[in-house]
């Protein structure tokens, strides 16, 4: 196993096993964060690829000015906006399809997601959480996704986010709000009383 | 929450990308490259043209002044033709 600054090295020699190195240490991160805010698994697997294509390519670059794995958060999250980008911009020039193919099966992803992450008991909330969490604007998504599922503390968060500290405060407080706002209403829908049964936790 | 897993394909489809296109540092470095350059044609251009503008508008000026001075003369020389000996 070689520390980091050999790694790089490695990576900028051509090292095969340098790269895998860097990979399997940092392919859960960047798959786990590109699947949270994509919610979708193929994307995020596509987002992976193209992140760890671009670590390659822009390696040299990198000059230690924050963490190794702060600096492969931030590519995972400009990839990402540029894939959601993309996204809204094919869905202006959408045509309606059927769900079903001839066979009748499924073609299309079921409008929940589920997290393939969370254990069997947690699913429902998981499914509720991720469907907030669609409903929130983009950045405070992201916010909430580096800090409360990644783990990120407020400086790395922030260091990935490319704003300052008191920017992400707002950006959690604000989604905090909203998620409280959505996942209340849901269970006011759905189990005519308040969000008694979904782990709060999540949200603190 | 357990953390999940990419696909066991997804190293070895990242690494044929990579040694497919062995560039790919050049490939970025070029489309900057180019940005940088389509700026600056776009901003000697604007150049350009502000300053053919300016010509232009100057031509005009003279062109009017000299129109103004050629009339005046000409009225002049017209009113006053018995005073003038040439």
């Amino acid at each position: 196993m070689l520390d980091e600054h050999e790694m790089i090295q490695g990576i900028l020699n051509g090292d095969e096993k340098a790269f895998q190195q860097l990979y399997y240490e940092h392919a859960s991160r960047v798959y786990n964060t590109s699947l949270s805010i994509l919610q979708h698994q193929q994307e995020a697997e596509d987002v992976t690829q193209e992140v760890f294509i671009e670590i390659h390519a822009s390696l040299a670059s990198f000059k230690f000015k924050s963490s190794l794995s702060t600096w492969i958060y931030s590519i995972t999250i400009r990839t990402c906006y540029a894939y959601l980008k993309k996204q809204r911009t094919q869905k202006r020039f959408a045509f309606f399809t059927s769900l079903f193919n001839e066979e009748n099966e499924l073609t299309h992803d079921q409008a929940h997601f589920e997290h393939p992450g969370i254990i069997l008991e947690n699913k429902e909330h998981g499914k509720v959480l991720f469907n907030a969490l669609q409903k929130i604007p983009t950045q405070q998504k992201v916010a909430f996704t580096l800090v409360k599922i990644e783990g990120l503390n407020y400086k790395e968060a922030a260091e990935a986010m490319q704003v300052s500290e008191s920017a992400l405060e707002s950006l959690l407080t604000r989604a905090n709000k909203n998620l409280k706002t959505c996942i209340s209403d849901y269970y006011k829908i759905n189990f005519k009383s308040s969000a008694g049964n979904f782990p709060i936790w999540l949200l603190m | 929450m357990h953390r999940a897993i990419p696909s066991d394909k997804l190293y070895a489809q990242i690494w044929n990308r990579i040694q497919q296109q062995p560039s790919l540092s050049i490939y970025y470095s070029g489309k900057a490259l180019i940005r940088v350059a389509a700026a600056i044609i776009i901003i000697i251009g604007l150049n350009a043209v502000s300053v053919l503008a300016v010509q232009k508008s100057k031509r005009v000026q003279i062109d009017d002044q000299t129109g103004i001075q050629n009339f005046a003369k000409e009225y002049f020389q017209a009113q006053h033709k018995d005073l003038l000996w040439y």
